[in-house]
């Protein structure tokens, strides 16, 4: 058929597949509703949510200045100062929008279908900068990929309202535009980065991921000699603008212009300024004088930098690494220094499983995706490369930062996947003598303006650049371009003598088996989604013997009672993973929550668990806690209990208070972490021992056993006289116990209990 | 040679006169053996041996059953620090190994201090305690424990390699936190490292300025530097940096005796494995890059024919490998290509 | 006995008192207690302690001892004989009052009147009378006229004028809520409660009647009169007692009587119950929410809840007065019924199908025991065709749907019912079958609406089962704006496509000409 007609039929086929992904991609995101309800997940959702609620109810600026008397407690917390409130506000928005054109959607529910719209959003950012790097057929592969790869999926089910569910859109956009800006030199797209930037910066702390990779893309150039005033005006439009803005979240503050994270940025910019300064002068003297002159500029910059940033990093101006960064760097730093890092099961290093897992065949693809950004190499593909070698670093070294790889494998993978189709799919007459080179060749012919328009741009950017000047380093650069010129007519000559696929037995070989592992693929991310991916960890649920599903609802159970039966202001003390949950959903007063700003505190917390009860009864008085809450899964075999964490605990608290918590003391001689009768006596007398299994014996008559550590219970279980029991849930699952009031009449808690008991024949004194 | 002797001699009376000297001063301190003359005098004994052993020994006092018993006995005035270890080669210990240089740094670190507190390093082999080993229910070596002067043998302060690991520093902050001492660690330098850095460094940078007009093609060629970042990539794809940070064991014996190198578990895995998957990688990816960039350039439609199926086989081929390997590792995974 | 053993506690609780010991009532469940048995002491012993203050019904009726009170209506009737029933088996109290009367003035009687003690209006849940022969409803009203310091008078008409000396018979029903308390103030788990009734031994009437006698049925065997007048012998067979009958009772009498008895159970108590009916013309569809703000007002637990008690013996808590689960009923045709609260579904909820009808069992997250709370809120959609009828050849429809469904033995403190007409209805009117605080009428703007849905919102208080009536409301609604709502989105869709048109041909670039040269 003639090229009109291709070309019409895919201006209007483009569209529609991309609309159907992006409704492949929220859809199957929506397992958890199916299977469930529609429902914020985990943790650190739920503080998302809490915060949307009190922005929606209270405007922004009440949100902004909110301090948060009912988390941390005593201590308080800043919210608008320590959030990226970029999610809130998107989420608030949407939901005003709504009712402002009477859609009075319930605020859970756009904060429950924020991560799989925005999925969407993905993917079709995912077809930009793709079609900026090959052509638009890979970059519907690209979307499509990034559409239902699990390793997006994971952190954007519907229900996981977090900061990635946006983060990644922006993320990909971000650099789209980055590229967008590099290829046409625009102050327009430069712009626009920046303010997308921005966003991303209000959103999620992995702009940091930006924050280096755009310069590094920057520098790599510069060191490649392929300075550009295209470069030079987005990067400088994207920096200047992007710093300025970042820093009006007061999250992040000055640290662009103080920690090491941002340092890069900045340094690049200064060498972008001197190297356009360098061009500029160039210009004006003879090459003799701007040797000496470029001589004398460089070592006198060189020595200053030097000095003045050792200097500044001594006197603190500019800060060390923070922990998590620093451990993303010495890998073994955190198991040592910051075991609330390393004890947060998304900061491990991710196995080679895992990177299947999330990305079934596109992990071997993406290599040679790369390999065909290095064949071309032009700017863009400088930028993929560096961020394919850098993320998967990353990725490598945190299970978390997978999300910040998939993007890049699907991109890449996309490209490899449709150069294949393109090999064995091209007509062979009119293949015949052309080439992959300029992309826009072999694309089908509704040529995209810019690819048709870089090398034209290129060639005329060149020679200006290196043109002026006939001495030595001119050459040098003229050198450089000749050699890029020459490496280029290589290429074109070599590509010439190019020859279709001859037999229709081959192609159709590799097509269908390229197409069968699509499809599997697609079976594969669904099964990973399904299975994995889409429980809302605060509901279980649970397979009976007929098969029929069993919910267990343990959480909100007690968190609903806490919030229902308890005094307006109790303060509820228990391990932080269930702060943020507690706050949401039962309304009460933590001490502290999966915002583990403050390692004392957490100790202080850790310490009232791990000690006897004298000793944490006075922290629990301290602190006016009125109720402790623990998880227990011994009754049902819930392997992520109290006791299986407690160790983290015991650790934390060790670390602040080393003398009256020892690790060692929870480990049997035979250095085993046992909870029935072999226990150590610091574990049977330890405040979390006694809670988790008071009265657990008595459930079986005597030989109860601990479902998730197998271990058979000795018959007298342990007695608790500090607190008492308030609510236990239906499964075990959640013990809530009461911290007793002082003795009516003086005495002791412990001789009240045992009078109480009837144990000890005291004279009741009035 | 006499006058060696001598010399020693007079070293050894020396450092008795000082322990002697030591011991009232200790007492007082102490304040318990006060009581009875008798278990002073012992203790005075005891001490005294025991300094010389320490001084004798670069301040490791290697014990055995009874020497550790005598160590032990009341009356003490004195803390201890005893290592479990087996260092002798038939256990082949190896972290016994990597610990005991670190050990001995700081038993060193210790010697240099002026004032001593009271407190001995000593170590116990396998071989010379064995029941030692088993009177206190030690069941893994190396384990250093601490016996404060004032606290009897059953209370055990055990050092914890899991947590804090089996670097000198770490272990001399957690012995000053206990023994109220003040040990610093110095590590000895190794001047031949040095040199061999130095010089090697310098070597490079000589090479780089010779090579420095061909540096330009080589740090400019895309090939090397193609390599250089896929090799990265496959590295870290399969699971390079987990090895780095949990160091597991290479291969681990399996049921029939051969080395097993798929570990148990899905997030789990050995050094060998990761490598194979890495290489299982490479080959599919290979293959791929060949159907892109190589087919193309053949001339000859049966040479092309046969490169293609060769490499969409070789592609289907390693691929159903990786799947059925991941199957391995995830029993549950329902999906299969051609190995059922 | 129970009385003494009351008593002994507030001597105990006095001597705290005295020792200043206020203090080691740290705890409000403490304070509650408290205050609780200075309560019970009040009954006790006519002693009377500040903290009585704000009890209502008792305040009065220690005023009223001091002079006899006299009726203000007209004394042209006498009673010959009354029996009056009070029923305590169940935590709504009913009271039925049988009287014989007769005209003993000169001229035909129109009106009998019933006075109630303005301490018990608030308690007042619902009143009727009726015909004791020919069981026709008679009509009554609260009448103004006759109201004084303590009594507000029920006119009740009389279906036919009594003629001098005519005798009848008529009988008012009427129902109490919220009048016993607890006692002891805290129980077990699975402890029987027991409560206190406190009220008048005789049947109040406005004229003196000759002979009245008044039965007592309690739920059971187990009970304690603790206080009833000297001049009257109280005999008790097994679950009932009987008072009088007294001879020649002159109006208004009353006295003290007090009765602890034990009442297994829940006192369940709806303190406030928001109902939302929207009807839906276009889908043809009856939406219908229902927000529940519940509490047990039984005995409060003592000590904590005990989860492995429970499960030991889940038979035990039979006893106790811990809530379970509740059954409401529901349409038969209801689809999408959900039942959740503030944060997500409750997923223990089982429905059974009934010919007429189908039963929800809500099972709540947690067991409710005396003092606990929680809310909840359940909805349903139904077809219309059942509840709106068109009157013919007119824009006029009509909604007939009952008021609230009640839980059984639940008293409602405050319901607010909005019923939400489509968008468009004019002229709503609405007919309501008892009297209640207000109806008011607004807009709300819901789902694609322009102008807003006219809507109706009813609020009353104290509510029992037996108002659960059907509702009537009347309202036009032409078939013109039955078709503006397609109009109104096509418009919107139109205008989005239209921006989508102006913005796609508008150029945003930054010399837009140079880069189109390059092109």
């Amino acid at each position: 058929m003639s090229v009109e007609t291709t070309s019409t039929v895919a201006r209007v086929l483009k569209p529609t597949i991309l609309i159907l992904i992006a409704l492949v991609a929220i859809s199957s995101r929506l397992f958890s509703i199916i299977r469930f309800e529609s429902v914020i997940h985990e943790f650190d959702p739920w503080f998302n949510y809490r915060t949307t609620q009190h922005l929606v109810k209270n405007g922004f600026y009440d949100f902004w200045n909110w301090f948060d008397e009912k988390s941390w407690y005593p201590l308080g917390r800043v919210v608008g100062g320590t959030v990226y409130p970029g999610i809130m506000v998107t989420s608030a928005v949407i939901h005003n929008v709504l009712h402002f054109f009477n859609f009075p959607v319930d605020i859970r529910n756009v904060c429950v279908f924020l991560a799989p719209m925005f999925s969407g959003l993905t993917a079709f950012s995912a077809y930009l900068l793709t079609k900026e790097l090959k052509d638009s057929s890979a970059g519907l592969l690209a979307a499509a990929f990034l559409g239902v790869a699990p390793g997006y999926i994971s952190r954007s089910v519907a229900g996981s309202y977090d900061n990635e569910g946006i983060a990644i859109f922006l993320l990909v956009f971000t650099f789209y535009l980055w590229i967008k800006a590099v290829k046409t030199g625009s102050a327009y797209f430069g712009l626009l980065t920046a303010l997308f930037y921005f966003y991303m910066v209000s959103a999620w702390g992995g702009y940091v991921f930006i924050t280096n990779l755009v310069p590094l893309h920057a520098f790599t150039l510069l060191l490649m000699g392929r300075y550009s005033n295209r470069l030079y005006v987005s990067y400088s439009t994207f920096y200047a603008v992007g710093t300025l803005l970042s820093m009006q979240i007061p999250f992040v503050g000055f640290q662009p212009t103080r920690t090491s994270e941002h340092m890069a940025a900045l340094g690049v910019f200064g060498l972008l300024q001197l190297y356009a300064f360098a061009e500029l002068v160039r210009g004006h003297v003879t090459p003799k004088q701007f040797k000496t002159l470029l001589r004398a500029g460089v070592s006198a910059v060189a020595v200053i930098a030097v000095v003045g940033l050792t200097l500044l990093s001594f006197s603190g101006v500019i800060a060390p690494f923070t922990g998590r960064f620093y451990s993303l760097y010495d890998t073994g730093y955190a198991k040592i220094h910051i075991p609330i890092i390393a004890s947060v099961s998304e900061h491990q290093p991710t196995a080679w499983t895992s990177f299947f897992f999330d990305l079934q065949m596109l992990i071997f693809l993406f290599p040679a995706g790369v390999y065909l950004c290095f064949k071309e190499l032009k700017d863009e593909h400088v930028f993929i490369i560096l961020y394919s070698v850098f993320a998967s670093y990353f990725a490598g070294v945190m299970v978390r930062l997978m999300l910040t790889l998939t993007p890049v494998v699907c991109v890449s993978a996309a490209i490899a996947y449709s150069t294949l189709l393109d090999t064995y799919l091209e007509k062979s007459d009119h293949v015949l003598g052309t080439n992959l080179k300029p992309l826009t060749a072999t694309n089908d012919s509704n040529g995209d303006a810019s690819t048709d328009a870089k090398p034209t741009s290129n060639g005329t950017k060149k020679p200006h650049s290196s043109g002026k000047g006939n001495a030595k380093e001119a050459k040098a650069t003229a050198a450089k371009a000749d050699a890029v010129e020459s490496k280029a007519q290589a290429k074109s000559t070599a590509a010439a003598k190019r020859y279709p696929v001859f037999n229709w037995d081959s192609r159709a070989m590799v097509i269908l088996q390229l197409t069968w592992f699509l499809f599997m693929f697609a079976w594969h991310c669904t099964y990973v989604t399904s299975g994995s991916y889409s429980s809302p960890s605060i509901v279980l649920a649970s397979r009976q013997q007929d098969g029929s599903q069993m919910i267990i609802d343990d959480f909100r159970e007690a968190y609903y009672w806490l919030r229902k039966n308890t005094k307006e202001d109790a303060k509820v003390m228990s391990w932080w993973d269930y702060g943020y949950q507690m706050a949401g959903m039962a309304n009460v007063t933590t001490l502290v929550d999966n915002n583990t700003w403050n390692n004392t505190h957490i100790a202080t917390v850790g310490k009232a668990m791990a000690t006897s009860e004298e000793v944490s009864y006075e922290v629990l008085r301290r602190h006016d806690v009125d109720y402790v809450l623990i998880l227990f899964g011994g009754v049902i075999g819930y392997s992520g209990d109290d006791i299986n964490k407690f160790l983290w605990m015991i650790r934390i608290a060790e670390g602040v208070y080393p003398n009256e918590v020892k690790e060692t003391n929870f480990f049997t001689p035979r250095g085993e972490y046992k909870v029935d009768q072999d226990a150590t006596p610091t574990m049977k007398n330890s405040l979390m021992y006694k809670m988790s299994y008071y009265r657990f014996a008595e459930l079986y008559g005597g030989n109860a056993v601990d479902h998730v550590r197998q271990a058979r219970m000795p018959s007298e279980g342990p007695k608790l006289s500090v607190l008492e029991e308030a609510y236990t849930t239906e499964n075990w699952l959640v013990r809530i116990f009461k911290v007793k009031d002082l003795d009516v009449l003086g005495r002791s808690l412990f001789d009240a209990t045992d009078f109480d008991k009837g144990k000890i024949r005291k004279t009741k004194k009035f | 040679m006499r006058g060696l002797s001598r010399t020693t001699l007079f070293s050894v009376a020396a450092m008795l006169g000082l322990a002697l000297l030591a011991i009232p001063s200790s007492i007082s301190s102490s304040g318990l053996a006060s009581a009875q003359p008798a278990g002073e005098a012992l203790l005075a004994k005891k001490v005294a041996r025991l300094s010389a052993k320490a001084s004798a020994n670069k301040g490791i006092i290697s014990l055995d059953s009874s020497a550790f018993e005598d160590v032990m006995s009341k009356p003490r005035n004195y803390s201890v620090v005893v290592l479990f270890t087996a260092i002798s080669p038939e256990f082949n210990c190896v972290p016994c190994l990597n610990f005991d240089p670190e050990y001995k740094l700081v038993a060193s670190g210790w010697s240099k201090l002026a004032d001593k507190s009271q407190l001995y390093f000593s170590v116990l082999d396998f071989k010379a305690g064995q029941e030692i080993f088993q009177k206190m229910g030690m069941n893994s070596a190396p384990s250093v424990l601490y016996f404060p002067a004032t606290a009897s043998q059953s209370t055990q302060d055990r050092y914890d390699f899991g947590r804090l690991g089996f670097q000198a520093e770490p272990f001399a902050n957690w012995l000053n936190a206990r023994a109220g001492t003040s040990i610093k660690v110095q590590r000895p330098i190794d001047y031949m490292d040095v040199c061999i850095k130095i010089i090697g460094t310098i070597a490079c940078l000589f090479t780089v300025y010779q090579l420095f007009t061909k540096a330009g093609k080589i740090l400019g060629s895309k090939y090397i530097w193609s390599a250089v970042s896929m090799f990265t990539i496959f590295i870290m794809i399969s699971g390079h940096m987990w090895n780095q940070i949990r160091n597991p064991p290479y291969t681990a014996p399996g049921r029939d005796g051969r080395p097993g190198f798929i570990a148990q578990g899905f997030q789990n895995q050995f050094g060998l494995e990761s490598q194979i998957v890495a290489v299982l990688y490479a080959l599919i990816c290979g293959s791929a890059i060949v159907l892109i960039s190589v087919v193309p350039k053949i001339e000859n439609p049966t040479q092309q024919r046969l490169v293609v199926w060769a490499a969409m086989c070789f592609f289907g081929f390693f691929f159903s490998v990786l799947i059925k390997f991941f199957q391995v590792k995830n029993p549950g995974y329902p999906f299969t290509l051609l190995f059922k | 006995m129970r009385f003494i053993h009351s008593q002994a506690l507030v001597v105990i609780v006095a001597s705290f008192l005295v020792a200043g010991q206020v203090a080691a009532f740290s705890s409000p469940e403490e304070a509650a207690d408290f205050e609780a048995f200075a309560a019970q002491s009040e009954f006790a012993d006519y002693g009377t302690i500040p903290v009585m203050e704000e009890d209502g019904p008792q305040q009065t009726h220690f005023e009223s001892w001091s002079e006899k009170d006299v009726s203000i209506v007209p004394q042209n009737i006498k009673i010959t004989n009354l029996l009056r029933t009070l029923d305590l088996s169940r935590p709504l109290i009913r009271e039925i009052t049988s009287a014989a009367i007769q005209n003993i003035a000169e001229e035909d009687v129109n009106d009998y009147y019933f006075p109630v003690d303005l301490a018990y209006m608030s308690n007042l849940a619902h009143i009727t009378a009726e015909n004791r022969k020919t069981k026709e409803a008679l009509e009554l009203v609260k009448d103004e006229q006759y109201l004084d310091g303590q009594f507000q008078y029920y006119r009740i008409k009389l279906s036919s004028p009594l003629t001098p000396g005519e005798k009848m018979q008529i009988t008012i029903k009427s129902s109490l809520s919220n009048i016993i308390r607890p006692f002891p103030t805290h129980v077990g788990q699975a402890e029987k409660q027991k409560v206190l009734y406190f009220g008048n031994p005789f049947a109040l009437t406005a004229y003196p009647a000759t002979k009245q006698k008044t039965t007592v049925i309690t739920p059971s065997n187990v009970l304690d009169v603790l206080h009833s007048p000297d001049e009257v012998d109280v005999v008790i067979k097994n679950n009932q007692v009987i008072l009088g009958p007294y001879n020649d009772v002159s109006a208004l009498e009353h006295g003290i009587f007090e009765i602890q008895y034990q009442l297994t159970g829940a006192i369940q108590h709806v303190r406030h119950l928001r109902r939302d009916v929207e009807v839906s013309h276009w889908g043809n569809n009856l939406a219908i929410e229902e927000h529940y703000n519940f509490v047990n007002n039984g005995a409060q637990l003592k000590g904590q809840f005990s989860r492995i008690d429970y499960q030991r013996n889940p038979m035990g808590l039979r006893d106790g007065n811990g809530i379970l689960g509740f059954i409401t009923q529901i349409p038969k045709l209801a689809s999408e019924i959900y039942y959740r609260d503030e944060i997500g579904n409750i997923s223990t909820s089982a429905i059974v199908h009934q010919p007429d009808h189908v039963q929800l069992h809500m099972k709540p997250r947690f067991p409710i025991f005396g003092g606990w709370n929680t809310t909840w809120y359940l909805g349903y959609n139904a077809p219309l065709d059942g509840y709106v009828h068109n009157v013919p050849k007119s824009d006029k429809y009509i909604l007939k749907v009952p008021v609230f469904v009640p839980m059984k033995d639940t008293t409602y403190e405050q319901v607010e019912i909005r019923v939400v007409l489509p968008e468009g209805s004019q002229n709503v009117k609405v007919h309501i079958p008892f009297e209640v605080e207000s109806i008011a009428q607004s807009t709300i703007k819901t789902y694609m609406d322009s102008a807003g849905r006219s809507t109706v919102t009813i609020e009353a208080r104290n509510l029992i089962e037996d108002h659960a009536q059907d509702m009537l409301i009347e309202y036009e609604y032409s078939s013109a704006s039955y078709l503006t709502k397609p109009f109104a989105a096509a418009a919107m869709l139109m205008a989005v496509f239209a921006t989508s048109m102006i913005v796609s041909r508008l150029d945003f670039k930054i010399g837009g000409s140079a880069i189109k040269k390059n092109k």
